[in-house]
């Protein structure tokens, strides 16, 4: 740069600059709505925080269980509110809290004293009244491409009666440990949830009877033959956990159905006596995992944001 | 501390030192599902880099959510191929 304001670190990293925005807290919200659930496969629950700003608000959120969790949505909805979403594992009533980041526009104070730095255009660029972000560590995760470690065996031909009670779907596979350096007591993550997947296991059973005789494989008399198939599936999203200071991507479960259907194919010495068929539950992807490119964890220190 | 530069609150409390580490932003901007952005930013020369994507509405469950590949070239950020709306950060340090 050849005029303004720039500090930089002894790593040479850059910590304020007159020509970038340093991020600043805007506050801490934990007391989110349930705005989506689910019970089957681990389950999920989806949470809303609404906060008020005028620009963009950068997430971050603390983990309070073992739990997986995920950025999903960050909406304008009207004026300055917004909507954060996150998502976390399982149907635990624990959770996290938000803490909100914007940069200096979007923040006021009431403190008459600190360092200020401006752009160009007398906006703040810097403003240390306004309790500027401070990180700790980062790490990019990928997410496993398969959520499950063993195929899906045994469930039921007929209309799905297995349901979502057997534990086949439930995602148990995670990525290898990443470290994300020393951390505080409260660390806190941005990290948006892009990864996605879904599995689908296929079972389906034939069978045949004849009323007569049955004279080179044809029935002679009254016959009847069904074909069952029911497709059960499960709808992840990705979601990370930490264990100290070390981070895993896995998956969340945020969906789960079954969809059957049932051919029945009639005849009385050869003349077609009818049939049917249904449909049960729909699925959005078959066996495919999507946005798995690398993402960023951003970590920083939720003890300085009480 | 014995060289650097520490910043204090009115509290007494400090509020940022030049022995921290952060990322300042260089830019937020949507972009749509469909649509492609391409820009240029001279201040991220010689810098270190991070761009971030976060999905305005949550992913669907009924439809392949496809996320922007976001790529960097030099001193230019580009983002295209994704079916959904997203925000994107430019973050340098």
């Amino acid at each position: 740069m050849s005029y303004g304001f720039e500090a930089t670190n002894n790593n040479n990293k850059v910590l304020i600059s007159s020509e970038t925005r340093n991020l600043h807290f805007l506050g801490k919200f934990s007391s989110p709505s349930v705005s989506n659930s689910a019970s089957a496969y681990g389950g999920f629950k989806e949470l809303s925080y609404t906060v008020t700003c005028t620009v963009t608000p950068v997430p971050f959120f603390d983990m309070p269980t073992n739990d997986y969790y995920g950025i999903v949505g960050v909406k304008n909805t009207t004026g300055n509110t917004w909507v954060i979403k996150l998502i976390r594992s399982g149907t635990g009533t624990t959770y996290p809290s938000l803490y909100v980041f914007v940069d200096a526009r979007g923040v006021s104070s009431t403190e008459s004293y600190g360092m200020q730095v401006l752009q160009n255009d007398g906006s703040a660029s810097f403003d240390s009244r306004k309790e500027p972000l401070v990180i700790t560590g980062g790490a990019a995760v990928t997410h496993p491409s398969n959520p499950l470690s063993s195929s899906i065996t045994g469930l039921s031909e007929e209309q799905c009666s297995s349901g979502s009670s057997h534990s086949q779907h439930t995602p148990d596979v995670e990525s290898s440990a990443v470290s994300i350096g020393s951390v505080s007591s409260t660390p806190i993550f941005h990290y948006s949830s892009l990864a996605q997947t879904q599995r689908q296991a296929e079972f389906e059973v034939s069978t045949s009877f004849c009323v007569g005789l049955v004279l080179y494989n044809k029935c002679v008399g009254y016959g009847d033959s069904e074909t069952n198939t029911s497709t059960y599936w499960a709808f992840y999203r990705g979601g990370i956990r930490r264990s100290g200071t070390n981070v895993f991507a896995g998956w969340i479960t945020v969906d789960g159905g079954c969809f059957w259907s049932s051919e029945d194919a009639s005849n009385f010495f050869f003349i077609n006596a009818g049939g049917g068929s249904g449909t049960g539950g729909n699925f959005p992807l078959s066996n495919e995992t999507i946005n798995l490119a690398s993402t960023a964890v951003i970590v920083g220190d939720g003890t300085r944001y009480a | 501390m014995s060289y650097g530069l520490n910043v204090y609150r009115s509290s007494g409390a400090l509020g940022f030192s030049s022995a921290d580490v952060t990322w300042n932003q260089v830019d937020s901007f949507q972009v749509n599902g469909g649509a492609s952005v391409s820009n240029t930013y001279s201040v991220l020369s010689n810098r270190t880099v991070l761009t971030v994507q976060m999905m305005i509405d949550p992913p669907s469950t009924s439809v392949k959510s496809i996320a922007h590949t976001v790529s960097q070239s030099g001193n230019t950020i580009s983002v295209s191929g994704g079916n959904q709306n997203t925000h994107i950060l430019v973050l340098m340090q």
